[in-house]
């Protein structure tokens, strides 16, 4: 969730970039590796540096004040190159965002199935749990009730004057007509932890290309990136342009096309944003109450349910005690390092059905199990809040916590097999690596006060019975998060010869 | 009988009685589902009734639509036909009046014999673990509640027993509850006529071809060689699956643990294919048959029974049973069991291209994940016996009683036993 840690900023090869503005000129050719200042910051790192942020969600009612507004934009978008200074901003666009800007529906059409469905479709509710009090008809943004979200924005700063004055600075660019902001959403500076008390975003996956230069054992660029090889060594599906499409060629040519096409994936990726409403009072209430029942201590039985200790230590690198001397490990296995049933790190917790590393099928504890894993990773990027200003129902919550929560971001090149995987088949599933009426204690979907979470113990297990659900989901999205070229592109419309206003 | 049989009807519908089909097949999914009470039908895993849109062959024929029911179930499937149109005689009539030969004045007798000529033969049929009935998979699961229960409530006067004196008080504790009685004893092994015939056929099988080796050995490199040049001609469907079908399949998924997954789709044309197919055929029903019998299919644990059928010669169906959702099902069949559908599924038209039967084809995911999508066809009405159950916990459950059922355990084995709960 929020990035800590793992959010410093990836190694960037800084030397040889142009000094043009990102995306201007005709794009290279050839090239082999990622054109960093074509790649968005967000899919690089999570902007540790820069604690403060502010998400702006945008309608836009006309095509060209949209396309203006974004023109405008690109100037202020951070790509990975330029990911050095005290601001940062990045954009992205829902489906309905791409169509609204009149994007030929040939490209519209080769979007995945999820993005163009938007996440608010009932069967996606239904798959991905937001259903009860977690339906879309319920939230405080990205509903069938709310104002479309268009245009998604974010915008860090390395302080608070500093966000104000980038938010100013955004918010000049924003046309009188045609486009209006829509949704606010503040984040509390960054912290090192989570409002349940525990480090967070330590876990994430290292990816080749991006964070180092594909060492073994990184999950493919793919994965993260549209236009390169994915995890089964294949491009992932995206809109592919007649090269007539792209006169003033902005985009580059897509190598596993039939015919000679331009791609407008390449760089970009899909941006999952869901806001959830954290019960702390009611986490912490039910870590008391199951202590008092277990004789375990408070503090372990939380450990137990996030599946680390608050100071990040792994439960299976350290099971009985939080251990702050110990540096965070992020290279253990939950069965090669000896916690195969989850003496250490219940099968059940939140960070194992995360990401179970070698914990399921084929043959737990090995390398082929690792990879499989792989193929479910998610670049986490999201960030917390103490407010949530456009929620007109922050009522689930106990007092204290009326409005704290968590805008839970992350990056991923197929939707289907990445995000909604997680969700539904590692989290939410009762069932997960052969548990029984058993969903995520955090993050999964279940009746209130129904679900159990056994925590293993030798010889018998202790069950926590009775899972009140913590989290309530307010908001949410699926969106595109372009290269720079693709958003330049998007900004001066299909028939790139305009100049577009730099 | 605990041995599990397959039972597959398939009913031609006359032209222009589609939309009748599909709404009588809608209402007994919805308001009517109380006519078609399968929970009445003992032994019965999984049944369900669908309706096949007509479709026009490679060669350019027109096949009609057609009606298919098909059940997972304990014992003969000439009974399951007599007890169903026992139980069922109106569920039955409302789906299947459409059909032209089905009883104009139906009763018990003349809706079985209905159901009995109608009969297709499966090519093949998967049982995730053979001899394993709805009864028992019922009691177990019951069992392992009923033990759950007992160590939340008795945990803490247990902790300090060596473990193999935990497993003694659970068992007696199980002998003094009626609903746990039958987890004392073990499950019934298959009866030894039984096991005799599938030793037959285990032997028998491989000593029939055996004198055939050099012939087939010979033949081989031919084979290969044949098989590259379709390969190379093959063109494999480059179709995205439709929108609103994707969205009204989905709307028929995820609501119970497992979920019905049915593909439609002729065979790639020629005397080739079709020779190839009933080879690979044979092969998957003698090795699910003997091999692959026992909680997985070739490394994937999450189907409880599988069939291929043929709906005409050119043209087959598959159905199973799986756990989870879609994506993970065939993401399961990409990582852990690709050569297995590709060494099938290729002879269907527009599948990815393979190389040499087993390779690539289902490692190109999208396009893989697109075809299946693109010949995936509705289960309309479909009924599970324990909808809250994977084949895993189902697998579990078992264990957990064949552990109980044994008078005394080390306290090793007591300490993994109890690590199953």
């Amino acid at each position: 969730m929020a990035p800590t840690r793992s959010a410093a900023p990836p190694r960037v090869d800084r030397g040889a970039r142009r000094p043009a503005p990102p995306g201007a000129g005709p794009a290279p050719r050839s090239g082999r590796g990622v054109d960093r200042a074509d790649v968005q910051g967000i899919v690089g790192s999570g902007y540790g540096r820069l604690p403060e942020a502010l998400f702006l969600g945008l309608r836009v009612d006309d095509c060209a004040a949209g396309r203006a507004f974004l023109a405008g934009l690109l100037r202020l978008v951070t790509s990975m190159a330029a990911d050095h200074g005290t601001r940062a901003l990045n954009v992205a666009l829902s489906h309905c965002g791409l169509a609204q800007l009149e994007l030929p529906q040939a490209a519209l059409d080769q979007f995945s199935l999820e993005f163009a469905g938007g996440m608010t479709t009932p069967t996606r509710s239904a798959f991905l749990g937001d259903e009860g009090e977690h339906a879309p008809s319920t939230w405080a943004w990205g509903g069938p009730t709310n104002p479309r979200v268009d245009v998604l924005l974010l915008l860090y700063a390395a302080s608070d004057p500093e966000l104000r004055a980038h938010t100013e600075a955004v918010r000049r660019l924003v046309p009188a007509d045609g486009v209006e902001e829509v949704v606010t959403l503040p984040t509390t500076t960054l912290a090192q932890r989570d409002h349940l008390g525990f480090a967070d975003g330590i876990s994430q996956p290292s990816v080749a290309g991006l964070h180092g230069e594909g060492a073994d054992g990184d999950v493919a660029l793919g994965e993260f990136l549209l236009g390169y090889p994915n995890a089964y060594g294949t491009r992932t599906g995206r809109p592919l342009l007649p090269v007539a499409a792209d006169p003033g060629q902005l985009l580059f040519p897509a190598p596993d096309a039939e015919t000679p096409s331009v791609d407008l994936g390449r760089n970009g990726t899909y941006l999952v944003a869901r806001t959830f409403a954290l019960d702390v009072t009611a986490f912490w209430d039910h870590a008391h109450h199951w202590a008092a029942r277990t004789g375990l201590p408070a503090e372990q039985v939380a450990a137990k349910m996030v599946g680390r200790w608050p100071s990040g230590t792994s439960l299976t690198v350290s099971p009985d005690r939080d251990d702050r001397a110990h540096p965070v490990d992020n290279a253990f296995r939950y069965h090669r390092d000896g916690d195969a049933l989850g003496l250490g790190c219940p099968i059940a917790a939140h960070a194992r059905r995360a990401n179970p590393r070698d914990s399921l099928d084929p043959r737990p504890g090995s390398e082929a199990s690792v990879q499989v894993n792989d193929r479910h990773r998610l670049l986490r990027r999201g960030r917390q809040y103490d407010v949530l200003p456009c929620d007109q129902d922050a009522g689930n919550g106990t007092e204290a916590d009326a409005g704290r929560g968590l805008h839970f971001l992350c990056v991923n090149a197929n939707l289907s097999r990445q995000f909604e995987f997680v969700q539904h088949t590692w989290l939410n599933n009762p069932a997960f690596a052969g548990l029984q009426d058993s969903p995520d204690p955090i993050a999964g979907a279940h009746a209130p006060d129904s679900g159990v979470f056994p925590l293993p113990a030798d010889p018998v297990r202790h069950r926590l019975l009775d899972l009140p659900r913590f989290m309530r989901v307010r908001g949410g999205g699926y969106f595109f998060l372009p290269g720079v070229r693709a958003l330049r592109y998007i900004a001066s419309g299909p028939s790139a010869d305009r100049e577009v206003p730099r | 009988m605990p041995e599990q049989s397959a039972v597959t009807v398939l009913a031609p519908l006359p032209a222009g009685h589609h939309d009748r089909a599909a709404t009588a097949l809608a209402d007994l999914a919805g308001p009517d589902r109380m006519i078609l009470p399968f929970d009445r039908l003992a032994g019965l895993h999984f049944a369900r009734l669908m309706l096949l849109d007509d479709a026009v062959s490679p060669s350019g024929t027109r096949v009609g639509a057609s009606l298919l029911y098909t059940a997972d179930l304990d014992g003969s499937a000439d009974a399951h036909l007599q007890a169903l149109a026992d139980v069922s005689g109106p569920g039955l009539d409302r789906a299947f009046s459409c059909c032209t030969d089905y009883p104009t004045r139906p009763d018990t007798a003349s809706r079985t014999a209905w159901l009995r000529a109608h009969r297709v033969p499966e090519a093949a049929f998967y049982v995730n673990t053979v001899g394993r009935g709805v009864s028992q998979v019922r009691a177990e699961a019951r069992l392992r509640k009923g033990l759950e229960a007992y160590l939340d409530e008795h945990r803490d006067g247990l902790i300090d027993l060596p473990p193999a004196e935990i497993h003694a008080v659970l068992r007696r504790h199980a002998l003094t509850d009626p609903d746990l009685r039958i987890g004392v004893v073990p499950a019934r092994r298959p009866p030894l006529w039984w096991r005799a015939r599938e030793l037959v056929h285990l032997l028998a099988v491989p000593a029939v071809l055996l004198p055939l080796l050099p012939v087939i050995l010979l033949a081989l490199p031919f084979v290969a060689v044949a098989l590259l040049i379709h390969e190379l001609r093959d063109v494999p469907g480059r179709q995205r699956p439709d929108p609103a079908t994707v969205e009204r399949l989905r709307a028929s998924e995820d609501h119970v643990a497992h979920n019905p997954f049915a593909a439609v789709g002729f065979l790639k044309p020629g005397p080739f294919r079709a020779a190839l197919t009933r080879t690979v055929l044979f092969a998957i029903s003698y090795a699910v048959r003997h091999v692959l019998n026992r909680g997985s299919l070739a490394g994937v644990k999450t189907i409880h029974f599988a069939r291929w059928v043929y709906l005409s010669p050119d043209r087959m169906i598959f159905l199973s049973t799986y756990d989870g959702s879609l994506e993970s099902y065939m993401d399961d069949f990409i990582d852990k069991v690709a050569w297995g559908l590709n060494a099938i599924f290729s002879n269907g038209l527009g599948y990815p291209r393979t190389i040499l039967l087993l390779w690539r084809g289902a490692r190109d995911e999208e396009q893989f994940k697109n075809h299946l999508r693109t010949h995936q066809a509705l289960s309309h009405v479909w009924w599970s016996a324990y909808e809250d159950l994977t084949a895993l916990n189902v697998g579990a459950n078992a264990a957990i009683r064949r552990g109980l059922a044994r008078r005394t355990l080390s306290d090793d084995e007591a300490r993994d036993w109890l690590a199953l709960l």
